[in-house]
């Protein structure tokens, strides 16, 4: 699939591109041996609270501090669409790839998939908590210079994107006191 | 009045009985407050918009709920001192040098000590490596036991608390990728 990315992440620093890969990988689709960076962007701006706090359902007073960045991109970008059944059943997987936990096996299928697909900007896969959103997995050793970033202030600044979030979701904050 | 709570009681006479049960208690809570509370802040509090002031009354609700959860969780930082026969320095110290939890439950100064970091008297030996994860992964004391005790946050739906003797290496991991987009 070739897509314009339109995304969103929370982040602690104003710089999401500039990644330096944790050895061991660390996230879902992460280098397993760090031999690659990438970043995570999701589809929708509330879907990224219920990604990042879902577990917790508690944003605290320090998650204030974190940026919003919506993620675009100057061209279309190469996803692998793990979101997209016709694509799991040819690798002879499930959407399981998508939440299972710990990452042994999505950081083992990234490394593959960045290795046989030497154009593969990315990959595309479901959302854990937000099963309506699609979040997407970026490559960034082949695309960081097409993407771009548009900050969207940090979380405690805007109340009333938190109190979306408090509306849609189950989770609670102490930042609304 | 008498209109709104019978309408209120029929209301709440009309929920399956779990949920009742759950309003009930969360009213016989939420009321006393309202009535303790002082007139300028009702009023600032009502004038905020029906929409508004309602997300911010259920945040306020979640978040007793969070804080019930944690003391219920949890053993009082002045019961663990007689057990463990130690000061509240010693205890400090111990938290300090990540090798004991303890949390503070939302908008609360005290602390509470999990009990899932304790087997047979002892801290689990797994301890000090989860903290250093859940510390440079930015998670606070609080948001850690709130993830590990989380069934959904756990493995196949058993909370990472469960598995901290069987799988260590496993719920090390997924703290120190928690709080992502995916994780």
């Amino acid at each position: 699939m070739s897509v314009k990315l339109d995304g969103f992440r929370l982040e602690w620093r104003s710089d999401p591109l500039s990644v330096v890969p944790p050895v061991p990988g660390r996230f879902r689709f992460d280098a397993p041996d760090g031999s690659y960076p990438v970043t995570y962007s999701c589809s929708d701006e509330l879907g990224c609270f219920a990604e990042v706090f879902g577990d917790t359902k508690l944003i605290e007073a320090r998650d204030g501090e974190r940026h919003v960045l919506r993620l675009g991109s100057r061209r279309r970008l190469r996803l692998l669409e793990l979101d997209d059944g016709a694509t799991l059943m040819r690798l002879g997987l499930d959407a399981r790839i998508c939440v299972v936990r710990p990452y042994d096996q999505p950081q083992a299928w990234s490394s593959a998939l960045h290795r046989w697909y030497a154009r593969l900007d990315g990959l595309s896969y479901v959302s854990r908590r937000e099963p309506s959103a699609v979040n997407v997995c970026l490559f960034l050793d082949r695309c960081a210079d097409a993407i771009t970033v548009e900050a969207r202030g940090l979380v405690r600044d805007d109340l009333d994107r938190l109190e979306r979030v408090i509306d849609r979701y189950p989770i609670a904050t102490t930042l609304l006191f | 009045m008498t209109v709104f709570s019978e309408a209120l009681e029929l209301k709440i006479a009309g929920l399956p009985s779990r949920r009742r049960e759950a309003v009930t208690a969360a009213l016989k809570r939420l009321v006393p407050a309202v009535v303790a509370e002082d007139t300028e802040t009702l009023e600032a509090f009502v004038q905020l918009g029906a929409g508004h002031g309602d997300v911010r009354a259920r945040n306020a609700a979640r978040l007793e709920l969070l804080a019930d959860r944690v003391r219920s969780q949890s053993v009082a930082g002045r019961e663990l001192r007689v057990e463990l026969g130690i000061s509240r320095q010693r205890m400090q110290q111990l938290r300090e040098s990540g090798r004991l939890l303890g949390v503070q439950p939302p908008l609360a100064s005290e602390y509470w000590y999990p009990r899932w970091q304790f087997q047979g008297g002892e801290v689990q030996k797994v301890l000090p490596r989860l903290l250093a994860a859940a510390r440079e992964r930015g998670l606070s004391p609080l948001g850690l036991h709130l993830r590990v005790t989380d069934p959904g946050a756990g493995i196949g739906g058993t909370p990472l608390a469960e598995l901290l003797e069987k799988r260590p290496d496993d719920v090390v991991a997924i703290v120190a990728g928690a709080g992502e987009i995916g994780s």
